[in-house]
């Protein structure tokens, strides 16, 4: 899926993300941004929105996966250029994944990987 | 929140499973909490059911489905703690509506917490399939 999305491709993720996914954003920075996104439409609702605000999007570190049990923590550290404004910001990311049935039924947004191992019930070393 | 503290809380909700309005359990249920009942047999409830007045259709629909509820709990429930999700397992006996054929019926649930509120939940019909998707070896 994050190679995909980096590639701005979703065909294989989307065969991924169950059809009733949860897709929890409450964490963003952004507040009409910060909600439950509920199945594929809404989560490339989500995607459309977010991606609008971005002139650009890199990694510049990571990504890093951890996995536990049917879980897994993906965090890692992006440089985004603001559409317009051409104002760089870095910034962490974590999500936590969590599957059923070999798909994701529910995924969350953290600022950052200390966050997302906190939710997970992971210690500060995974 | 501990594993201990979510096993807990899942422990005090099922204590108020014949008390739909339990205050106690909405507030361990997140606001935007999923309730994934596709895998019960029961037509009207076998669906993904959202936010609090989801779990409110759900129970309306399942319970609507049984004749007689001769026990919730005929195997007790047991829980097991992993990270932030706690399984739980369980025996009920009920009879259908309509058939009157008494059923013996497995069942789990997964309930993954953020923080300290569930915002997940999974059932299933069989406790293998709990233990499966969840990553954990089956307790005996």
């Amino acid at each position: 899926m994050f190679d995909e999305f980096m590639r701005r491709e979703s065909a294989e993720t989307f065969l991924i993300l169950d059809e009733q996914v949860s897709w929890d954003t409450r964490a963003l920075g952004a507040p009409e941004l910060r909600r439950v996104h509920l199945g594929h439409d809404e989560v490339r609702a989500f995607w459309r929105s977010w991606l609008a605000a971005w002139e650009r999007i890199e990694v510049i570190a990571g990504p890093h996966f951890r996995a536990h049990g049917n879980q897994v923590v993906t965090w890692w550290r992006q440089r985004d250029v603001g559409k317009g404004s051409g104002v760089g910001i870095e910034q962490d990311a974590a999500w936590l994944w969590t599957f059923q049935n070999g798909r994701v039924v529910h995924a969350a947004y953290f600022p950052g990987r200390e966050e997302a191992f906190h939710a997970a019930g992971l210690g500060p070393e995974g | 929140m501990t594993a201990d503290d979510r096993v807990a809380a899942v422990r005090a909700m099922f204590d108020e499973l014949e008390r739909p309005e339990s205050a106690l359990t909405f507030s361990v249920l997140d606001n935007e909490v999923t309730w994934d009942a596709r895998a019960l047999p029961t037509l009207d409830s076998a669906r993904v059911f959202h936010g609090h007045d989801g779990v409110r259709s759900f129970w309306r629909a399942w319970l609507e489905a049984w004749e007689t509820i001769e026990g919730f709990f005929v195997e007790e429930p047991r829980y097991c703690a992993s990270g932030n999700q706690v399984v739980t397992w369980w025996v009920s006996r009920l009879t259908g509506k309509g058939s009157g054929v008494p059923v013996r019926q497995e069942a789990a649930s997964i309930f993954t917490f953020l923080g300290d509120r569930i915002v997940h939940v999974a059932i299933y019909l069989s406790h293998d399939d709990a233990f499966r998707d969840i990553g954990i070896e089956p307790a005996p």
